[in-house]
């Protein structure tokens, strides 16, 4: 479907898709990224506990709540906006974990890591753009 | 300070996710005989599954000692199956831009473990 929609998109720029991209618009959609990377929190947050432990399947059931509120949220997304601009947003989640690496989990964030991380962020803008 | 051999657990389970992902588009593709069906067929059951498996397999690798921040890293392997999935199981076309994207992925990979 969405290479359909892509090339439908790109002809009709001013209709319902390719909505003009506000700092709202930008907001809404980073939300729904940051509650994916939320995905992989609680999938670290679960594994400091014993499998099968009330606390670990409590972080499965946030992981999943997770995941279910990110697709339905990513849906209407994708339905607003061109799907060029759904992705480049969607390629920021490797930032944001970076950032709940350092505050949440306290952990060594080096140079080496940041620019790993963009040049990954760069190969992944690259992939989307031409990927339907 | 040596890498973690398990984050290759994370790459895993990237590497089935995107198979996931083809049932999925599989399923998307075919015309179903009811709004339910679309979702309750095979196809997109056992995609769910894999995924689903590939969230324990995380789960475990991370109780191995593997830091959170590895996590989206080797995950970032998925968009090269992506592409080279999608061009195997759907002929879609594989542009420079996606070539030039996959070496990037892999070269900041590297730099990251360096």
């Amino acid at each position: 479907m969405s290479r359909e929609n892509r090339t439908a998109s790109a002809g009709d720029g001013a209709g319902k898709r390719g909505k003009k991209v506000t700092l709202l618009s930008l907001i809404v959609i980073q939300s729904a990224v940051i509650v994916y990377t939320g995905s992989g929190i609680c999938s670290k947050m679960a594994a400091a506990w014993p499998a099968f432990s009330f606390m670990w399947m409590l972080w499965i059931f946030l992981e999943v709540c997770c995941l279910g509120g990110y697709a339905v949220f990513w849906q209407q997304i994708i339905k607003r906006f061109d799907l060029s601009v759904a992705y480049a947003n969607r390629a920021f989640a490797i930032f944001w974990s970076m950032l709940w690496a350092l505050i949440i989990f306290g952990e060594r964030v080096t140079l080496k890591n940041i620019i790993g991380v963009v040049v990954i962020f760069a190969g992944i803008m690259l992939v989307n753009q031409d990927a339907g | 300070m040596p890498v973690n051999p398990w984050i290759f657990g994370i790459a895993f389970s990237a590497t089935i996710a995107s198979f996931a992902q083809v049932l999925l588009k599989k399923s998307a593709m075919e015309k179903h005989e009811s709004f339910i069906r679309e979702y309750l067929n095979i196809k997109v059951i056992a995609g769910y599954a894999i995924m689903f498996v590939g969230m324990f397999v995380n789960i475990y690798v991370y109780s191995r000692g593997v830091e959170y921040k590895n996590g989206p890293v080797m995950e970032s392997i998925g968009n090269i199956w992506v592409v080279f999935l999608s061009f195997l199981f759907f002929k879609e076309p594989v542009t420079k831009k996606k070539i030039l994207g996959n070496i990037l992925i892999i070269a900041g990979i590297l730099i990251f473990y360096m």
